[in-house]
């Protein structure tokens, strides 16, 4: 009995975390572009909303942003001094408009996964985007 | 075969319920899908009529291009969203307008929703589908199977002079199908207890079934030597057939000895070992089944003749090399078989086996350790063992009203006078005949109404001995001389005699082989401590041989009576005689002449020199009283 209950809470997680694997995979795949694989990330906040929305275990994450490659904003919080400089990947849309830095976004749209990249942005940090990634890339923020 | 026919229709009722709960399965499965679909359907069609609508109003409204009258009119455009949101609902979540742009990505134009706004030009990515509504200007809905808050996607394409200038989106949220789930729940509850209760049943009868069968089995089976049982036998009494099988009756030679002289225990333990043995010879479709006592019936699967024979033979000889062992005890066992290869041609099974029964009799009689079958015997037949059983019956009636009659015929000397005589048993029918004991001895051999027989003889003959001093000569087989129950009898009655014991004399029989001459030498000379005389009867037929005059104490040869008979045409037989005279006064021994019936056999035998005669010329047998 005890087995029985242990597969079906097991099978009903991996059922609810369907979407969050699927957002896990693409932050990971979006941090890896904007600086390379397994590359150190610091993440402004461990509330709800950030462990709701992917899983931190599949990332490198360090407990300094100087530490940190990449960064992570879930919120509009001041980033600390000493990492303005660091390209942030950013879960809200209208984030990109809150942080200059901010080189591309993940969220969620009407139901949809979207990404944005912002090219200016992109070309400040000198990233360079796989093909595949062209047809994320604004222009602008609209 | 019939356990089989059972097997395949529990098998087969089994199938049957599984494929009627895989149906009900599959019937829930395909009642969803339907009523999703239907649900969607209904909720497309409506959306489709409010859709044309907006798309009326859309046109009515505005004339020029959308994406330059809503870039460059906000009021407009926040007045359409407005619109928009009023078709905004529970199910209804997100009403928006997107379009094309010249990199194929769609974005904002208006948007009704309530939550989750979206800016206008703001990109929104979406798959392939949405651009194939360009080509085909229709409308279409998408089930959203991998959008865990979306269920439908409704788009309707806004046309403009025959192009798609935009699409209308509409999202239905996954609570719609959690709608229909709640509508579905008593369904699908009473759809599960269905289930598990059909599932419940097949468990059940699977279990039952299964316990049915090891219970069956378990009766069918003989606990001591885990063969099949007679109630097997009878349970497949009328539905076997009878063409497909053989039948061997097998039966352990002097079985009673082994429990007499070891215990029960040894006798249990061999019976056990010998059945294993006869089990391990057999083939996967022959039946082994203890009958009764030591006694087995074996079924082997017809292929032909010499492979049933092959068969029987190779279990009796797998039997008479196996020693048994019990502690230091080491045992030699035989068996003999009776072999019916015609059992098609009785009525039913029984009789089939009462015809294997007499083959083993047969082959009991024959000597034992033997195979006999009715392959050469064609009139065997039911009527046979119906007259052995009559006998046995008259015999047993016989003893217990008194009817058993010892007739006494005389053995004499040279000089004519009496010396002995020998006990000759009848019996009285009821209606007053005389049945001779070639007409119902051999029936009653091996059966409890000969060792009763028996009995009454040596009680008739002591009983004479007291009343009338006379020598008498009690005729014994080897098989009643080493059975010991028998003979702890007649020792019993010798020991009432007291100095009369020593008027009794016992012929020993030679019509069966002596296997073991060490225990007749014990019990004749148990006897002899009584004064009790031996002869050995029929001597120059049969298994006689001169190693029983060296090894056994003998007083008297009792020359045959072919050989008598024989005397007067045959120089031969006549050399023979005086050399069986010559032996027996070497060796201290007295000699008798049987079937003296003329006077010149007489003439002829006293010649040669025999001490003692008998015969129909000197003398018939009679009741005393008669003589």
């Amino acid at each position: 009995m005890f087995k029985f209950l242990s597969i079906l809470l097991i099978l009903g997680s991996l059922l609810n975390a369907s979407e969050k694997e699927y957002a896990s995979k693409i932050i990971k795949n979006l941090v890896e572009v904007i600086d390379k694989p397994n590359t150190s990330v610091w993440i402004d906040s461990y509330d709800t909303k950030v462990f709701g929305l992917f899983d931190l275990a599949k990332f490198n994450v360090v407990k300094s942003c100087k530490k940190a490659k990449v960064m992570i904003l879930s919120s509009e919080k001041t980033i600390p001094k000493g990492c303005n400089t660091k390209p942030i990947l950013v879960l809200d849309y209208e984030l990109l408009e809150k942080h200059d830095n901010a080189v591309s976004a993940f969220f969620w749209k009407k139901g949809r996964p979207n990404i944005v990249f912002i090219s200016d942005r992109i070309k400040h940090f000198s990233i360079s985007l796989p093909a595949s990634y062209d047809k994320y890339i604004e222009e602008k923020i609209w | 075969m019939v356990e089989s026919k059972n097997r395949i229709i529990i098998v087969f009722v089994l199938f049957i319920l599984v494929v009627f709960l895989v149906q009900i399965k599959m019937y829930i499965g395909e009642t969803h899908a339907t009523l999703y679909k239907r649900l969607e359907e209904s909720a497309v069609k409506n959306m489709h009529e409010v859709a044309l609508n907006i798309d009326q109003n859309l046109k009515n409204q505005i004339e020029n291009n959308l994406f330059d009258s809503f870039k460059d009119n906000r009021d407009m455009r926040r007045e359409f969203e407005k619109d928009l949101s009023l078709f905004v609902t529970s199910k209804v979540q997100y009403i928006y307008l997107i379009y094309k742009d010249e990199k194929n990505r769609f974005r904002f134009l208006a948007d009704g929703s309530t939550q989750d706004k979206a800016r206008f030009n703001q990109k929104l990515d979406v798959n392939e589908a949405y651009l194939n509504i360009y080509k085909t200007k229709h409308e279409l809905s998408l089930t959203q199977n991998s959008l865990e808050k979306l269920a439908i996607t409704y788009i309707h394409p806004v046309l403009r002079n025959d192009t798609v200038e935009a699409l209308l989106v509409f999202d239905f949220s996954s609570t719609l199908t959690s709608d229909l789930k709640m509508i579905l729940e008593p369904i699908e509850a009473l759809f599960r207890v269905i289930y598990i209760l059909i599932g419940l049943f097949i468990f059940i009868a699977a279990v039952q079934a299964f316990y049915y069968y090891q219970i069956r089995k378990k009766s069918f089976i003989d606990i001591l030597t885990q063969t099949y049982n007679r109630q097997y036998l009878r349970y497949l009494w009328n539905k076997i057939d009878m063409n497909q099988y053989h039948i061997l009756m097998v039966d352990f030679d002097h079985f009673k000895k082994i429990n007499d002289n070891y215990g029960h225990s040894v006798g249990d333990n061999v019976l056990y070992e010998g059945a294993q043995i006869m089990q391990s010879k057999l083939r996967k479709d022959d039946k082994i089944f203890r009958y009764g006592g030591e006694e087995f019936l074996i079924l082997i699967k017809k292929e032909s003749v010499s492979v049933t024979e092959h068969i029987a033979n190779r279990i009796r000889l797998s039997i008479e090399n196996y020693i048994f062992l019990k502690d230091d005890i080491k045992i030699n066992l035989t068996i003999s078989i009776g072999l019916n290869i015609k059992p098609n041609e009785s009525k039913n099974i029984n009789e089939a086996i009462k015809i294997a029964d007499m083959m083993l009799y047969r082959a009991k009689a024959n000597g034992r350790n033997c195979i006999i079958s009715n392959y050469n015997n064609t009139q065997v037949s039911i009527e046979d063992k119906h007259t052995m059983g009559e006998t046995i019956d008259n015999v047993k009636a016989a003893i217990e009203e008194d009817r058993i009659r010892c007739y006494f015929h005389s053995i004499v000397d040279f000089n004519n006078t009496i010396y002995k005589y020998e006990a000759l048993v009848r019996y009285v029918k009821e209606d007053g005949t005389l049945v001779y004991p070639n007409h119902f001895l051999a029936d009653i051999m091996y059966t409890s109404v000969y060792t009763d027989l028996c009995k009454r003889i040596i009680d008739i003959c002591i009983d004479t001995v007291q009343k009338r001093k006379i020598v008498i000569s009690i005729n014994f087989s080897i098989n009643d001389l080493l059975d010991e129950n028998l003979m702890n009898y007649f020792i019993s009655q010798l020991e009432d005699l007291g100095d009369d014991s020593s008027l009794i004399s016992i012929e020993i029989l030679e019509d069966q082989e002596l296997l073991n001459i060490n225990m007749l030498k014990n019990v004749i000379d148990r006897f002899k401590t009584y004064g009790v005389k031996f002869a050995i009867d029929d001597f120059g037929s049969g298994y006689a041989n001169f190693n029983y005059l060296a090894e056994l104490n003998i007083d008297y040869i009792k020359i045959d009576g072919s050989l008598i008979q024989n005397v007067l045409e045959s120089q031969n037989t006549k050399h023979i005689i005086m050399s069986i005279i010559k032996l027996a006064q070497k060796m201290n021994m007295k000699t008798i002449a049987e079937f003296v019936s003329s006077e010149e056999i007489y003439e002829e035998i006293s010649a040669l020199g025999v001490d003692y005669m008998q015969g129909y010329y000197i003398s018939k047998p009679k009741l005393f009283g008669e003589a």
